[in-house]
């Protein structure tokens, strides 16, 4: 490749300024988060603001876990994530298969049906599902928002699962068949151990998504036994002052479940958000 | 293999085995099989998807309250919301933020992009935490952006101030006008990440050999970048920037957390004011009409998206 000097050195200050300026901006408010939530009530309103905690404190930390129902709404969302990826998993598993390796009546319009399922955003979908859910007795139950955050995952679980399964070779499969499996059999012991990068990836966006979730939360759930810590920290802000310090810490203590993930899982994640959208 | 062999030998002479079925013919048949591997899926479709929009639908035409069944009302909602000066504004804003946000993702997403796809140190740690606010929850996003944008003890007012770029303090969120584009940089900073992993991942994909076929040919960086890359991005960039409209649309947590919609209903988009008009305010019917009201929109993204996104898989 054929570049003179001066266009490289240009290049190279670019792109180093670029990048610091990306990283600022990335990085500056989830600092600010975290250095809120170290400071004491009056260093967190002192003016001028400082950049560094004067005096470190895990004051905020203890009040928000030893001194708060938030923990109770941490534990409320975990139970309710943790359903939700376990049943859109095994859902979005059993409904993807036969949309990538069967022949039936209805494929086309069953695989249309599960993106746009996918595609309806879930504000358009609230009122009605409010009135659902309480036709059926089911608000303000960690039952009913597990359904209503169904009907997100399953739809995009099977949507990323088919692009997952068409990547295995038919032979192996076909193979299992002529051999005298199920269906069932040739799925739970051909494709889906051999799926299970792709099974992992979809579980973590399942999980991330109950787990971040807030429009259902706020409408469908409201007692300290059933809010999520979405809906319980939007209580927090709902009074007339703002405990900025316990909200950074409780948000804190919220990310890093899903910043466990994102680390352990990052090269798939980015992987798998364009398996799912586009070809790869 | 051995088991078969031994058992050919023990079978009397003169015994031809029956060909072994490539099928079972004891099994069910596969259209069967597919439909009940569907039937959990299309349960969840069928009561909690398709009922509930139809459902949506139907009570847009009644004045249903919270615990009130309500009776039909024809139109009435609809020609309501019409002569609504806050309808009005929610639509705008609406389409305000989301053209407004997503175009400045778009342009920043490509640039973020390029500028990740080249040689650096610690290259995939720099990626890693560019793409960090891409995993914090949109709550938490919507809630440090407050607090960055607070009016007393804020720090963005502090800097504006001992910059001297201003000697008043800004009212970031309680502007109406200002309020607006402090939701959209909120906005931007959540969803630029995955403008940026989706065209970053669409580029590493491209061949380098055409660049360089372009390079020797003479043509400068900006010019390789519109006449060589970004035509190969085209599907990746039609796709990305349709669901980030959808889901832009519908960032109703941060318009909720920043403003609430206020002051005087002035910030509000179609989605919090079916809120406020279906929840805080019980009007079932009227904020179900808001929301089909924007049904037509969706109609057509997720009609032109699903072509797209079937087609890629095929």
């Amino acid at each position: 490749m054929v570049k003179s000097s001066s266009e490289k050195i240009i290049g190279r200050i670019v792109t180093t300024i670029g990048v610091l300026l990306a990283l600022l901006w990335s990085l500056a408010p989830i600092y600010w988060i975290v250095v809120t939530a170290l400071k004491t009530s009056r260093e967190i309103y002192a003016v001028p603001p400082t950049l560094l905690p004067a005096r470190p404190t895990l004051a905020n930390f203890n009040t928000a876990l030893f001194n708060s129902k938030f923990p109770q709404f941490v534990l409320n969302s975990a139970t309710v994530a943790i359903s939700v990826t376990l049943i859109s998993a095994v859902v979005g598993a059993l409904a993807a298969y036969p949309i990538a390796r069967m022949e039936f009546k209805g494929r086309g319009v069953t695989a249309r049906a599960i993106v746009m399922a996918y595609l309806l955003p879930p504000s358009l979908l609230f009122i009605p599902l409010f009135l659902v859910l309480q036709n059926l007795g089911l608000i303000n139950t960690k039952t009913g928002l597990v359904i209503a955050y169904l009907t997100f995952t399953v739809p995009f679980c099977t949507w990323m699962l088919i692009g997952y399964f068409r990547t295995i070779p038919r032979e192996l499969d076909e193979a299992a068949t002529v051999d005298g499996a199920t269906r069932l059999q040739t799925l739970l012991r051909v494709v889906l151990p051999i799926a299970k990068p792709g099974l992992a990836v979809v579980a973590l966006f399942a999980f991330t998504h109950a787990w971040n979730e807030f429009l259902y939360a706020l409408v469908f759930v409201h007692s300290n036994d059933t809010k999520t810590f979405t809906a319980g920290l939007t209580g927090l802000i709902m009074g007339d002052t703002f405990i900025w310090g316990q909200l950074m810490a409780s948000s804190v203590i919220a990310i890093v479940p899903i910043l466990i993930i994102y680390i352990v899982a990052q090269r798939y994640i980015v992987e798998g958000l364009a398996a799912g959208s586009v070809k790869g | 293999m051995q088991q078969a062999a031994t058992d050919a030998a023990r079978l009397p002479k003169g015994f031809t085995a029956p060909p072994i079925p490539r099928r079972n013919p004891a099994r069910k048949p596969d259209w069967l099989v597919a439909y009940l591997f569907l039937a959990p899926a299309a349960a969840v479709f069928a009561a909690f998807i398709a009922y509930p929009l139809v459902d949506g639908i139907l009570t847009s035409f009644t004045d249903q309250m919270v615990g009130k069944a309500g009776a039909y009302v024809g139109l009435a909602n609809f020609t309501r919301l019409l002569g609504d000066a806050h309808f009005q504004r929610a639509a705008a804003n609406s389409l305000f933020l989301t053209t407004g946000v997503v175009a400045v993702k778009l342009v920043l997403g490509l640039a973020c992009a390029v500028l990740l796809a080249q040689k650096m140190p610690a290259r995939g740690l720099i990626r890693a935490l560019v793409f960090l606010p891409w995993a914090v929850p949109g709550l938490i996003a919507g809630l440090s952006w407050k607090w960055i944008f607070d009016e007393q003890a804020g720090v963005l007012s502090y800097l504006v101030m001992a910059l001297g770029i201003t000697d008043q303090p800004v009212y970031w969120l309680s502007d109406p006008r200002i309020a607006m584009l402090s939701i959209g940089v909120a906005m931007v900073w959540h969803g630029l990440p995955f403008f940026t992993m989706m065209f970053l991942a669409a580029l590493t994909a491209i061949p380098g050999d055409l660049t360089e076929a372009a390079a020797i040919d003479g043509a400068g960086p900006i010019q390789r970048f519109f006449k060589v890359t970004l035509p190969q991005m085209k599907e990746v960039i039609f796709v990305t920037v349709m669901l980030s409209a959808i889901w832009t649309f519908n960032s109703f947590h941060m318009v909720f957390i920043l403003t609430g919609g206020g002051p005087a209903m002035r910030t509000h988009i179609l989605p919090t004011l079916a809120y406020d008009y279906g929840i805080t305010q019980s009007q079932l019917g009227l904020g179900a009409a808001v929301l089909v009201s924007v049904i037509p929109v969706f109609v057509v993204l997720i009609v032109l998206l699903t072509r797209r996104m079937l087609a890629s898989k095929n």
